[in-house]
């Protein structure tokens, strides 16, 4: 089985439409949303959930009103301002980080197990899917990221399929790092503006670091042509495949509109035949890897 | 294969939790080849979930530690596989 991820070191370019596509176009395959604090890809592939379950980590404080004497040495501690002035813990506040519990003279604070999110197991107009939604302001992304693709590989072996396809988180921080530890194929969608150059740049190194086979699609490229052809030039340096540019499409917010990939929508438009272009180029570089 | 030490066997790894997701082991799929013989010997493959598994060492000892536990356990013989360290952690599992 072979694991393919894609991530964006810039939110918002593209990534998750890409997955979409790819998701279409892969034969025998397990999708994966790992962008767990904000996940979108459910509301391309219309998902039917058929196991869901909790998400825990972390620990959260609760104040046992029965016991408490309002001395106040728990609000006056807390860094997180996290504790209100009738001595109700804001959840959403909490870091759990403890304090609150050992200064209390009364032993009036616990400390319980936290549910950080959902994860579940569904199925969608292009197969199985596992995703996640991470809840507001709650932790360990890092850690749901990996639970989901350590399932969706699970569910892959089961059902004895060969791909693992996985929409990563942007940026890179914690969620993405435990996207592409020990993936077989990073790609990496680009766009042509400065901020998503630099931030190409960064995906792109944390990538090389992991020692990651690795290929770039440009999105938007048109946009502007002279931050393409930066983004190429560093590829080429890199050593990391550009698949393919896509042109800018006025079919995808077409096809985001009525909640489908955009080969859904419009299977000729030109960012569409650009799509097919950039899935077979990397359906052939994947193929002359080793799998796991 | 004995049935009730393989019983055994498979409740205590189902103990183990990978920290790192929460799941046990067993839901998460790293034991494979899963085998113990009449006198108790206990074989089976470990595969982490990733080649540079941060976890792999303690995840395997806690394995062994829990397997040698069981009474009617003999001998507990761990491969591991798809781990960038994996001949120095078999080779620790088996000391």
């Amino acid at each position: 089985m072979r694991e393919i991820v894609i991530i964006s070191g810039k939110g918002g370019t593209g990534k998750t439409s890409l997955t979409a596509c790819f998701a279409m176009l892969a034969k025998n395959k397990v999708i994966a949303d790992c962008d767990v604090d904000a996940p979108d890809l459910h509301l391309l592939v219309a998902p039917h959930i058929r196991h869901e379950e909790n998400f825990g980590g972390g620990e959260t404080a609760s104040i046992d009103l029965g016991k408490c004497v309002e001395c106040g040495l728990c609000r006056e501690r807390c860094r997180y301002d996290a504790i209100s002035e009738d001595f109700v813990i804001r959840d959403y506040a909490c870091e759990g980080c403890g304090v609150c519990y050992h200064v209390c003279p009364e032993g009036a604070v616990s400390l319980t197990e936290g549910i950080n999110g959902k994860w579940f197991i569904s199925d969608t107009r292009y197969g199985p899917m596992v995703h996640a939604a991470l809840y507001p302001g709650r932790e360990n992304s890092g850690k749901l990221v990996a639970l989901v693709r350590n399932q969706a590989k699970v569910l892959a072996r089961r059902m004895s399929l060969a791909l693992a396809l996985v929409d990563g988180a942007p940026g890179v921080g914690c969620p993405v790092i435990s996207s592409v530890t020990g993936a077989d194929h990073v790609v990496i969608v680009a766009e042509p503006t400065l901020s998503g150059l630099h931030d190409m740049e960064r995906a792109l190194a944390l990538v090389k670091s992991f020692r990651i086979h690795c290929s770039i699609v440009i999105n938007k490229y048109d946009i502007n042509t002279e931050v393409t052809e930066r983004i190429e030039a560093k590829g080429a340096k890199e050593g990391a495949l550009v698949l393919g540019c896509i042109p800018y499409d006025e079919q995808l917010i077409h096809a985001m509109v009525h909640g489908r990939p955009l080969l859904a929508e419009n299977g000729s438009s030109p960012a569409a035949k650009a799509v097919i272009q950039a899935w077979d180029r990397l359906h052939t570089a994947v193929q002359g890897t080793s799998g796991s | 294969m004995n049935v009730d030490t393989m019983q055994k066997v498979t409740e205590a790894l189902a103990q183990v939790i990978d920290p790192e997701t929460g799941l046990n082991i067993m839901r998460m799929d790293l034991i494979h080849n899963l085998s113990v013989d009449e006198k108790g010997n206990v074989s089976m493959t470990f595969r982490p979930s990733s080649p540079v598994c941060p976890m792999a060492y303690a995840l395997a000892h806690e394995i062994k530690k829990r397997l040698v536990n069981i009474e009617s356990v003999r001998q507990v013989i761990i491969r591991v596989e798809n781990f960038r360290d994996a001949a120095r952690l078999e080779q620790l599992l088996s000391a």
